[in-house]
């Protein structure tokens, strides 16, 4: 792998319009990014996929294959690239590539994605409201991606170009209990 | 013991809810590639800081502070402060805004913290009075002045010919087990009633020997003083690393503040303080081993380049306040453990250069049974003299004298036996001064007492003893100074001299003393 | 003294013995010339000069021959048996004399001592006194400072024994209250907190 910063950037780059040609293909160009993002965290979250995956005594075509079999049901092209990735040893440029997608995404939907966490579904009257807030402060069009996670117990997380409100229940009870159980309380910060 | 009411808590716990704010501004967030050796690897965070404090959060909601270290094109690198395990991959970080801060305040007198100012002791949560950043800008040159008020370590060979002021940086340098920490501990307990608060720093030492030191300053009524800023040998490196930082913004906050807690002036004198950072050696190792797992390119003995910066950033902050900043203090006794008495390895020479003197221990010296171990003839402290006590330098220029003069002599007087009248006496001076040199571990002297043992070997009186007496001639004289003749050594701290009476007094009280000594025990 | 004055009254003796016979000598040669002359009885008591005058001139050289050699060696050995007697008896008297100071001399300083001793007494005793006061005032130093002491170390455990019991509390009622939050809510109840979350939220895209 290159360790060359304008190389690697140049070739996530690539991958990520080769994933954005095949997209816009098959007009997924916004599920795609999910997808990809979902895959990003799969392979960080795993040791041993992430090993598995750029281990060398292991035949490309093999490693190829697990990938495959691990990310069964997402999109082809996308499926195709790591592929690609795969066999070229360029896993670790998964970041990257992701990075460069959601950027060429916005760019060729004319929109923010804004990635909503609920506890349950979000109905019409709510996304509305999140579309028409933020559309006026970011001057573009608004794309929801919308997970439900009930461990949030409640409330809402927004997130978007490494920025996020969390407003969910949980982290302001966790709020809540690590201000009760300090007693280590005066003095101004 | 008091009852613990329900209505207590409950009262407590009212108060910290209204507390409780629900702010939902958004925060800028990464999320961790990588952890593993203490450090974590976090991706996006643009806008972090070097030196930021991060949150981590991990599993359950728990959070775990880091500070921000490498700042890389798309990745931060981050040492972890605290519950390393917690962490794993695909966690959250987001950024503070702040940079790592300790409390401060008078209830930390008597506490054993650890580096972000927690309570280790069991003793209950600390109110403090104030926060202060672990990286603190040194003062510049307007807000200083000269050192000019000394710190009594009360031992007789350090506070008459390698004296300390008040806002100096000593080193004290030497082996293992050549009682480093004891000229520390020592120090500490000899500031009782000297309006000095002491700031003992342990930096990867065995728990077992901070709780030695602890109890002993406890034994001494020296923990009332006193703070303790413990990372053991088990804390983390990045703990490890931030402790002697900790310890000087803990002490700074009594420095830059008065005994009202209100910033430090002109008519709010601010406070001394002794900082004792024990060991740096074992800061510049957590260091290095910080810096090789963030991978860091590794220089001399593999430490990184910028660990000279590391220490002179910290010992800079050693300081004496102008009268307009409150005239406040802040002494550095930084302790560095040699190998084999090689002080020309990497981490010494840096820290050698930096300080103002440094105070050297030898192992060869601590077997002969010369306690406290100071190599008197290459020790110096360049600054110290200007706060000495007049009636100290007096007598403390002919002692000098005499022990150069006994070192010069000591390699002829092995060979020849023939030796002249005068050069027989200098030889008994030397040794009978080396022998009063000599003190017991945590037996403290006050300075009016150092005066007159010095006065009374420089004026001859310990010449005609046995070598073997001189120790118990030097503590029966005190004591019976102290009981019969207390009017000289009040008369000492008083004039801040000795006095052509005073010597005189002294001259015949020690004739009379000698009178009735019993050289045979 | 006496010795001397004995010897000298035997001195003037002797010369009285002496003379005695000088003149006795005539005596009986006048009276032997007086038997011899006219009356025997006489002559007897008249000096017979033929006797006489060698007897006289012997005895003149007698008295000559002890004038000259004897009587100054007598006197002289007495002399100097006088002064050396005087002598002795001179330092005897100094010796007493000297005796007699350094006895004196000796009381005095036995007296000093005596004194000295009792000073030094006095003075280890007001050392020990001064001892034994900082000592006891230390004790009672140490004690009260470690009745402070104690208080602080059960105020401090009870503070932490507060701390523990407060976070627990804190622990145990979030815990629950995320529990019960989580179960009670309705669809519609969780819609309306989104809301109000959302409307108090922030901006986004602030740097």
């Amino acid at each position: 792998m290159p360790t060359d910063r304008a190389l690697t950037k140049k070739e996530s780059t690539v991958y990520a319009e080769v994933l954005l040609g095949a997209a816009k293909a098959s007009n997924m160009v916004f599920e795609l990014g999910g997808q990809l993002e979902q895959m990003l965290k799969t392979v960080r979250g795993s040791i041993d996929l992430r090993t598995t995956l750029s281990d060398h005594t292991i035949d490309a075509g093999i490693r190829g294959a697990i990938a495959q079999e691990v990310f069964a049901g997402y999109d082809p092209a996308l499926l195709s690239a790591l592929q690609v990735m795969v066999e070229r040893d360029d896993v670790a440029l998964l970041p990257k590539v992701n990075e460069a997608y959601a950027d060429l995404a916005e760019e060729a939907l004319g929109a923010v994605i804004i990635d909503v966490v609920t506890a349950v579904e979000l109905d019409d009257a709510l996304r509305d409201k999140i579309k028409t807030k933020y559309a006026a402060a970011f001057n573009k069009d608004v794309l929801l991606r919308e997970h439900v996670d009930p461990n949030i117990i409640g409330g809402i997380v927004l997130s978007t170009h490494g920025r996020r409100i969390d407003a969910s229940v949980i982290s302001q009870l966790e709020n809540a209990r690590v201000v009760l159980s300090t007693v280590t309380s005066g003095g101004e910060r | 013991m008091a009852e613990i009411t329900a209505s207590s808590i409950d009262a407590v716990l009212r108060k910290q809810l209204d507390a409780i704010k629900t702010s939902v501004e958004s925060r800028e967030v990464g999320t961790v590639i990588q952890v593993g050796d203490g450090i974590a690897r976090v991706d996006g965070l643009k806008g972090a800081m070097a030196g930021e404090l991060l949150e981590f959060i991990g599993e359950g909601g728990k959070t775990v502070y880091g500070l921000a270290q490498n700042l890389e094109e798309d990745e931060v690198g981050a040492v972890l402060l605290g519950d390393v395990t917690s962490i794993k991959e695909n966690d959250q970080v987001r950024t503070t805004g702040r940079i790592v801060e300790v409390p401060s305040g008078k209830e930390f007198l008597g506490r054993v913290v650890n580096p972000l100012g927690l309570p280790i002791d069991g003793k209950g949560p600390i109110k403090a009075d104030g926060y202060r950043p672990v990286e603190f800008r040194a003062p510049g040159v307007i807000e200083r002045q000269g050192v000019n008020e000394p710190v009594q370590t009360g031992i007789l060979a350090i506070d008459s010919m390698i004296p300390i002021g008040r806002g100096q940086r000593e080193l004290i340098i030497g082996d293992r087990q050549t009682g480093k920490t004891a000229i520390a501990v020592d120090t500490i307990i000899n500031s009782k009633g000297k309006n000095l608060i002491c700031i003992y720093v342990a930096i990867g030492q065995k728990a077992s020997t901070v709780a030695t030191v602890v109890e002993t300053l406890e034994r001494y009524g020296a923990m009332d003083y006193t703070i303790v800023v413990s990372a053991t040998a088990s804390d983390s490196a990045p703990l490890q690393y931030i402790a002697p930082m900790a310890g000087a913004a803990i002490g700074e906050f009594f420095m830059y503040n008065g005994e009202d807690g209100k910033p430090a002036s002109q008519d709010n004198p601010g406070r001394h303080v002794l900082c004792i950072y024990d060991d740096l050696s074992k800061q510049a190792v957590a260091y290095r081993q910080m810096s090789l797992t963030l991978r860091r390119p590794p220089g001399r003995e593999a430490y990184p380049g910028d660990v000279f910066y590391l220490h002179s950033r910290l010992l800079e902050r050693a300081v004496k306040l102008s009268d307009k900043n409150g005239a406040g203090s802040l002494t550095a006794l930084p302790v560095i453990e040699t190998q084999a008495g090689d002080v020309s390895a990497y981490i010494p020479t840096n820290v050698i250069s930096i300080t103002d003197g440094q105070i050297f221990l030898q192992s060869d010296l601590f077997f002969q049974g010369q306690r406290p171990a100071v190599n008197v003839g290459i020790s110096v402290s360049r600054v110290g003299s200007s706060a000495q006590i007049k009636a100290m330098k007096q007598v403390a220029g002919s002692l000098r004298l005499d022990l150069a003069a006994y070192r010069e002599l000591q390699s002829f007087a092995q060979f020849g036996s023939d030796l002249d009248k005068a050069t027989q006496n200098q030889l008994a001076r030397g040794a009978r001064m080396t022998e009063l040199l000599k003190q017991g571990l945590h037996l403290p002297m006050p300075v009016e007492e150092q005066v007159i043992a010095i006065f009374a070997g420089n004026n001859g009186f310990l010449d005609s003893l046995p070598v073997s007496a001189v120790i118990r001639f030097r503590e029966e004289l005190l004591q019976y100074m102290r009981v019969t003749r207390p009017e000289i050594g009040t008369a000492i701290l008083a004039e801040q001299k000795i006095s052509d009476e005073t010597a005189e007094l002294l001259k015949e009280a020690i004739a009379a003393f000698k009178n009735q000594f019993a050289v045979e025990g | 003294m006496k010795v001397f004055e004995a010897a000298k009254k035997r001195a003037a003796a002797c010369a009285v013995v002496a003379g005695g016979s000088l003149v006795a000598l005539p005596t009986v040669a006048f009276a032997s010339e007086g038997a011899e002359g006219g009356s025997s009885g006489l002559a007897l008591l008249l000096p017979n000069p033929g006797e006489f005058i060698p007897m006289l001139v012997g005895f003149i050289i007698i008295w000559v021959v002890l004038a000259k050699f004897g009587w100054p060696m007598i006197t002289g050995m007495l002399d100097k048996r006088v002064t050396t007697i005087k002598d002795s008896l001179e330092k005897a008297e100094q010796a007493k004399i000297e005796s007699e100071r350094l006895l004196e001399e000796q009381k005095a300083q036995l007296d000093s001592s005596r004194k000295q001793a009792a000073d030094i007494i006095a003075q280890a005793k007001a050392s020990g006194e001064a001892v034994k006061a900082e000592i006891t005032t230390q004790a009672q130093e140490q004690a009260e400072a470690m009745i402070v002491k104690a208080t602080a170390a059960i105020e401090a455990e009870k503070k932490a024994a507060i701390a523990e019991l407060q976070s627990s509390v804190a622990d145990l009622s979030v815990s629950v209250a995320g529990r019960l939050i989580g179960q009670d809510l309705s669809d519609a109840e969780h819609r309306k907190i989104i809301e109000r979350y959302l409307a108090e939220a922030g901006s986004l895209n602030a740097n």
